[in-house]
């Protein structure tokens, strides 16, 4: 360890980094007033907003939205007797509420549900053709949704079934047996065998699914950073301003301050996405019949509550981000100083793209498989852990110990490459002519090596 | 302050291409380093500046090595480029910081220099202020009569106005030592005259001046010493008066009434050309030169124009470096 570091101290000097600030500054500013950038920041607050929305509407539709009324009243036209314990027994939303079952007199209810918006009226009354209607009434300035008559609706109908089986002797004994719950699954053979084995992670299909939703984000956000750095590395380079700036900060600080200034232009676009939901959510409650709730996300897969995804692992993310964010940035760097014009942009971003994608996929295949050793392997190698790490870690396969050997490891090679790209970025840059192979770059780190670095 | 470069060398793998370089600067003034394309001198120039390693070698400034913290370095790069789609002014102000200008500062001398160079209407673009019911005429008392653009960008301006642009940069923060690679290439014959005045005023401040060109004239008017490189080695150095003197006065510029072309062979000296009896002459000394004179005027032919000089820079150079260029 003393050694290692050493070493990299021998490479790297305090003085590579400075002017990083300015840099920094400089390309976020630039990003911001750019454009284009600022249309795709407010399209992607627009697609956030529109996104929220449609997810709202349909899952308001599968996943309806809580019950909200305060007070029932039932009117009962059917002649048979409506016990209160049956419609407060259908769930336990009705169990708080206050149920009031009358007989006639449904023009006196309906009167006071306009001074009562939290209340409802239930009329059942029998139909021509023998049968019953039951209908939910609310007031003129009523707060009570579409889902709760509904569900009042089902309640009153549901005490009136019993009704009618008590008025055909039935006892109550037998409606408890007759109607016992139950439920049903299927599950095929195999998948049976799976899971009465001891290595097989809980739920399998969900472990699956929260790769699947952790590696992807993961991998959209290195291929947009890296696919903006190498192209901010490359426009410097071919507009032949390279030398200029060299004069006044090192080759080092040039990449670290776009890096980091990339990193805060994802952060904030984000941050954006974040906003465009939030306003979204505050927009619907005040001002429309489908209200949000953490519940009804929820349903659908969307957590909002910060507690249920803990303090320490929302800090083991940011860093497993930050190392694999790191990791490929400096590669874009290096691959960007490679070319000389624009037309080799393409070149250089798919060599880290494929990069990402190899590891994103290994990622992938080892959730698929489900083995815990080769999830531990997976989770230790680098460019791979970037994308599995983290979820080991929340599923139990590899304990804190082995997660701080994967990101040490991760930091290792993150120095590697820092150190690497400190000898040959400053060559790369000023290097004009056909973009340069991966062998030439380390004939270009032995001369440089070889050389006095000033 | 001296600035001392000593056996500086680099290789690119087995090919050398800057061979055991020095040169010293001991007082304020313009060194120039010639040399024909490809003889080292902008590699030379990068590896004094720490953008390149070197293989060997040491350059001091002040007796410490040159570095941008032990020196403020200004430089003109033979590859020049600007951010193509930025203002001018947010990459001026952007470089000035970078040299350690606070952004005030960096505004207060981006203001001076576009003024010095000429280039106010790209910086600091303004329009015509509009009449309206409430400002009255144009030009009335409390009306603005110019309203401020944003600065323009780099890729509106001509090749002519983007080289002002660099060298302002170069001259952003007051350097110590300036660094000019190749600064008249490209400019018309105004804006040269606009850059010489500007190298001279840096010339009379005290500045150190490292110089790059091919054009001879330029480097002429400007450079007390100089070093001519050819394929990675030093060819030819020194002060550029005394090398002269090394060669002797041997071109001579006759003009006469009438065809003198007989007495100039008779003479012994070489005519390299002639037009409406305006002579060229090579001759091999003063004393060559003086005989044909005395000849001309013993014949009672009058003489308009003697002029007895030493070989120009250009002529040195070409004798020095296309010399070896022939024994190929």
């Amino acid at each position: 360890m003393k050694y290692s570091l050493r070493w990299w101290g021998a490479i790297m000097k305090r003085s590579d980094f400075t002017g990083t600030g300015k840099v920094f500054a400089f390309t976020l500013s630039q990003y911001l007033k750019s454009k284009s950038t600022i249309a795709m920041m407010v399209l992607m607050l627009v697609l956030a907003s529109v996104a929220t929305f449609a997810l709202a509407s349909s899952s308001a539709r599968t996943h309806p939205v809580s019950f909200n009324a305060d007070r029932v009243t039932i009117i009962n036209e059917s002649g048979y007797e409506l016990e209160t314990e049956d419609v407060a027994g259908f769930s336990a939303e009705l169990a708080e509420i206050e149920i009031t079952i009358t007989e006639g007199n449904f023009a006196a209810a309906l009167s006071q549900l306009n001074s009562e918006p939290g209340s409802v009226a239930v009329l059942i009354k029998e139909a021509e053709d023998g049968g019953f209607t039951v209908t939910a009434y609310t007031g003129a300035d009523s707060t009570v949704n579409s889902y709760t008559t509904s569900y009042l609706t089902s309640a009153a109908s549901e005490a009136l079934s019993l009704a009618l089986w008590r008025g055909s002797g039935v006892s109550d004994e037998q409606l408890k047996s007759a109607f016992a719950p139950f439920s049903v699954e299927s599950m095929p053979y195999n998948q049976y065998v799976r899971s009465q084995e001891e290595n097989e992670l809980p739920g399998s299909d969900a472990y699956f699914l929260v790769t699947y939703a952790y590696s992807i984000i993961v991998m959209i956000l290195i291929i947009f950073s890296t696919s903006y750095i190498v192209r901010s590395v490359v426009e410097e380079k071919a507009s032949k301003l390279v030398e200029l700036l060299m004069v006044s900060v090192r080759p080092l600080a040039l990449l670290l301050g776009k890096i980091l200034a990339t990193m805060c232009f994802m952060v904030l676009t984000l941050l954006l996405l974040f906003l465009g939901v939030a306003i979204t959510v505050v927009a619907i409650n005040n001002y429309m019949d489908i209200p949000i709730s953490a519940d009804m996300l929820s349903a659908v897969g969307i957590n909002l509550s910060f507690d249920s995804v803990g303090i320490l692992l929302f800090f083991i993310v940011v860093v497993s981000i930050l190392l694999g964010y790191l990791t490929f940035s400096i590669l874009g760097g290096i691959a960007g100083a490679c070319c000389s014009n624009m037309e080799e942009i393409g070149a250089a971003v798919n060599i880290v793209s494929f990069l990402a994608l190899f590891g994103y996929m290994t990622a992938l295949l080892s959730s698929i498989l489900g083995s815990r050793a080769l999830l531990a392997v997976f989770s230790l190698l680098p460019v791979v852990s970037i994308f599995i790490a983290p979820v080991t870690y929340a599923s139990g396969v590899i304990g804190f110990g082995l997660l701080l050997v994967s990101w040490l490891l991760q930091a290792a090679v993150v120095a590697l490459l820092a150190a690497f790209g400190a000898r040959v970025y400053g060559a790369l840059l000023i290097h004009r002519g056909n973009r340069i192979k991966f062998r030439q770059l380390f004939r270009i780190a032995t001369d440089a090596k070889k050389g006095v670095q000033v | 302050m001296s600035l001392v470069v000593s056996s500086l060398s680099k290789k690119f793998g087995t090919k050398t291409v800057v061979d055991n370089l020095s040169f010293e600067m001991k007082e304020p003034g313009v060194y120039a380093l010639l040399g024909t394309n490809g003889a080292g001198k902008t590699t030379a120039i990068r590896m004094m500046l720490g953008m390149l390693s070197r293989n060997s070698g040491e350059v001091l400034w002040g007796g410490l090595p040159l570095s941008t913290s032990t020196c403020n370095i200004g430089y003109l790069a033979e590859e020049r480029g600007l951010y193509p789609k930025y203002t001018l002014l947010d990459q001026l102000v952007y470089f000035a910081q970078l040299r350690g200008a606070d952004k005030a500062e960096a505004k207060r001398r981006i203001r001076y220099w576009s003024s010095r160079l000429d280039v106010d209407e790209y910086i600091y673009p303004t329009k015509p202020a509009r009449r309206t019911a409430f400002s009255g005429m144009r030009g009335a008392p409390g009306a603005p009569a110019e309203i401020p653009l944003p600065s323009r960008k780099a890729d509106q301006l001509s090749k002519g106005n983007q080289q002002k642009i660099q060298l302002m940069t170069a001259l952003l923060s007051d350097p110590e030592l300036i660094v000019l690679d190749e600064p008249m290439s490209g400019l018309d014959p105004v804006n040269t005259d606009l850059f010489k005045g500007i190298i001279r005023d840096e010339i009379a401040k005290g500045k150190y001046l490292i110089m790059s060109s091919h054009q001879m004239a330029t480097i002429e008017e400007f450079c007390t010493d100089i070093t001519i490189l050819d394929r990675s080695k030093t060819v030819l150095q020194g002060n550029l008066n005394a090398i002269k003197k090394q060669y002797g006065r041997v071109n001579l510029l006759l003009k006469t009434e009438c065809d003198i072309s007989g007495h100039i062979r008779e003479s012994g000296a070489t005519i390299v050309s002639e037009k409406e009896f305006e002579y060229y002459i090579k001759v091999t000394g003063e004393g060559q030169a003086n005989l044909l004179l005395g000849r001309l005027i013993g014949n009672g032919i009058t003489v308009i124009r003697f002029d007895l000089r030493e070989p120009s820079l250009h002529e040195i150079f070409v004798e020095v470096v296309g010399g070896n260029h022939e024994a190929e």
